[in-house]
């Protein structure tokens, strides 16, 4: 083969890689593409494209009482559901990383299993137990139902965080003068604390974006964004939909950025 | 300067188990004394320092310090001092930080903790580094800060797991030499955990020699290298020429011949009942004629290894059966060639007849 040919070969193949990362790349953005732009429109109904874009549909979501409430509710479950699960997966991360039982090995795995689970079937357990509790429709539990399928998020942060340091360190601390709760206070707690920070914010992006929990726990008094937003599409479509879901979207993109922007400091961190 | 405690082992075992990581065990260590505890790594010297910090509840005895029975006290309440392998500083927290921890676990108040930060770290020569953080320094002043972290509260006994462990071989002769200094400067007790037989050797008064969770000899490093109890022994403490006694018989009252499953047959002073003949290579002559010892052999040199001030010989003296001998390199000029024909030759009071 001549050089030319070669040459004009790997062109070939360097296009066709060109090509099809684009193709990916539309995939997977076309959808919020799409619903960001809707967001803009001036039209009564859902249009794509849009013929101009304005901010007329996100003056009416701000005005909407329902909206603001349910985003509302969305913010205190997710920060209760955050707090919770911060608490549950740190005990459980301690206990499963620090205990040294055999045992313990598949309880870690069962405390992750939620994760994995379709929410549905989670909620159809909750359900009834609920109503049984006399619970249903309340706050609690809506982040009792978020609470389980979050807190994995934090054992798995906490308890990667707890695998990244030496244990002589708690050791040292007792030897020092240390007795256990000042161990976790002055050594432990720092040395997980950005595992905690992604922990807590994976856990409150997971509740701020749950919709099938939502709808089997909540009322329509404690009901949150992606619920309601199920309720709009099922009745009247209009772009606050698309308002609220690219509100949503950009919300969800900034807890994304502080999670990456830990990732980065809690790697550096040891080596400092 | 402190007091050193005196540290009291009473029956001490621990089972993990059907592992027994510990056999009973007494031990009793003088105030002030520097106590290294040698072993290969499983032979329970861990266990015995996890014991007395307070991490390892053993199963059966008791940790006495200054008689007090401590076995049961949780660990931040013994004040005892320890050293880690991998020094187990606080990253996140300055050297100064690092130091006043315990103090400030104490309660002390401020003025007081910064005198004593001040004071610890000019004791370990650490004066300008107060601020630093703990990545910012070297292995060897990181294990001096975790020296003056563990002494700074001036505990009377001091735990050291392998404190240099982690460091390279010049640095570790150093801090042998410096740690020797703080022991003399601190006065407190030492118990000192090591697999390293030059560094125990170096530093201790008095060490034991642990194996499969039992103590098999305790005595000053010299004791336990020229009279070792037992073959384990003599093999962990420097270098042995080993031979399995098939037969022995006793030719006078300080005389055996001792018929060997190597093949030679040597004169060596001891008991009848023993298994093996130990012999240290510094005790065996290396000529081109035959020296004047009671055991001689004729041989070939097989392997020659120049370390650092002497020089080792492998001799082949039958088929399968080799004899290291050491010697000073003291002159150039003497060294033997490799494949050449030479004697080697020793004194039956420098066999020792040991049981296996």
């Amino acid at each position: 083969m001549t050089v030319r040919a070669e040459r004009a070969l790997r062109l070939v193949g360097r296009a066709c890689t060109a090509l099809l990362l684009t193709l990916f790349v539309v995939f997977l953005l076309a959808p919020v593409v799409v619903v960001v732009l809707m967001s803009f429109t001036d039209q009564l109904y859902l249009a794509f494209p849009p013929t101009r874009l304005v901010l007329r549909w996100y003056y009416v979501v701000s005005g909407q009482q329902r909206w603001l409430n349910a985003a509302w509710n969305s913010i205190q479950i997710g920060t209760a559901t955050a707090t919770v699960s911060l608490v549950l997966g740190t005990l459980s991360a301690l206990a499963v990383t620090r205990g040294a039982r055999p045992w313990l090995v598949p309880v870690g795995s069962l405390i992750v299993a939620p994760m994995m689970l379709p929410h549905i079937i989670i909620a159809i357990g909750l359900y009834p137990t609920m109503l049984d509790l006399g619970l249903s429709s309340s706050y609690t539990a809506v982040v009792i139902g978020h609470t389980v399928v979050a807190t994995p998020l934090v054992f798995i942060t906490v308890s990667a965080a707890l695998r990244g340091y030496d244990h002589a360190l708690e050791l040292a601390a007792m030897t020092l003068g240390a007795n256990a709760w000042r161990a976790f206070i002055h050594v432990t707690l720092p040395m997980i604390r950005s595992g905690l920070a992604i922990g807590g914010i994976l856990a409150f992006a997971v509740s701020f974006d749950e919709l099938m929990l939502a709808l089997f726990l909540a009322s329509p008094r404690t009901e949150t964004l992606p619920r309601l937003l199920w309720e709009h599409l099922a009745q009247t479509v209009t772009p606050a939909i698309a308002v609220v879901a690219t509100l949503i979207l950009a919300f969800t993109l900034l807890l994304l950025l502080a999670v990456q922007a830990l990732r980065r400091r809690g790697a550096v961190e040891p080596a400092a | 300067m402190t007091r050193g405690a005196a540290l009291e082992f009473a029956g001490l075992g621990k089972q993990y188990g059907a592992v027994t990581a510990l056999r009973p065990t007494d031990l009793t260590i003088a105030p002030g004394e520097f106590f290294a505890v040698l072993g290969p790594s499983g032979s329970g010297k861990s266990t015995l320092l996890g014991a007395v910090a307070g991490f390892v509840a053993p199963t059966e005895g008791r940790v006495l310090i200054d008689g007090a029975d401590i076995t049961g006290v949780p660990p931040h309440r013994r004040n005892i001092g320890m050293v880690f392998q991998n020094y187990a500083l606080f990253p996140y927290l300055t050297v100064a930080q690092n130091i006043a921890f315990p103090l400030k676990m104490r309660r002390l108040p401020r003025t007081e903790i910064a005198t004593r930060v001040t004071r610890a770290l000019e004791m370990v020569r650490l004066g300008g580094f107060a601020e630093r953080m703990p990545a910012q320094l070297s292995g060897g002043q990181q294990q001096r800060v975790a020296l003056a972290r563990a002494a700074v509260y001036d505990p009377p006994l001091l735990l050291m797991d392998e404190p240099l462990g982690a460091l390279d071989k010049n640095l570790r002769e150093d801090m042998q030499e410096e740690l020797r200094q703080f022991h003399h400067g601190v006065g407190a007790t030492i118990l000192y955990v090591t697999h390293d037989q030059q560094e125990a050797a170096s530093m201790a008064d008095r060490m034991a020699i642990m194996n499969h969770g039992v103590i098999e000899q305790i005595g000053p490093p010299h004791e336990l290298y020229e009279r070792p109890r037992n073959s384990f022994v003599a093999r962990f403490l420097g270098e042995a020429n080993m031979f399995a006694i098939l037969q022995a018989e006793k030719l006078s009252p300080d005389r055996l011949r001792l018929a060997t499953v190597e093949g030679p047959v040597v004169l060596a002073c001891g008991s009848t009942t023993g298994s093996v003949v130990c012999l240290r290579p510094e005790n065996v002559s290396i000529a081109a004629t035959p020296p004047a010892r009671e055991n001689c052999f004729p041989g070939r040199i097989v392997d020659i290894v120049h370390a650092a001030g002497s020089i080792r010989y492998r001799v082949a003296i039958a088929p399968g059966c080799t004899v290291t001998a050491r010697v000073t390199a003291e002159r150039r000029g003497t060294v033997l060639p490799m494949d050449g024909v030479v004697h080697v030759g020793w004194d039956a009071e420098d066999a020792l007849v040991l049981p296996s």
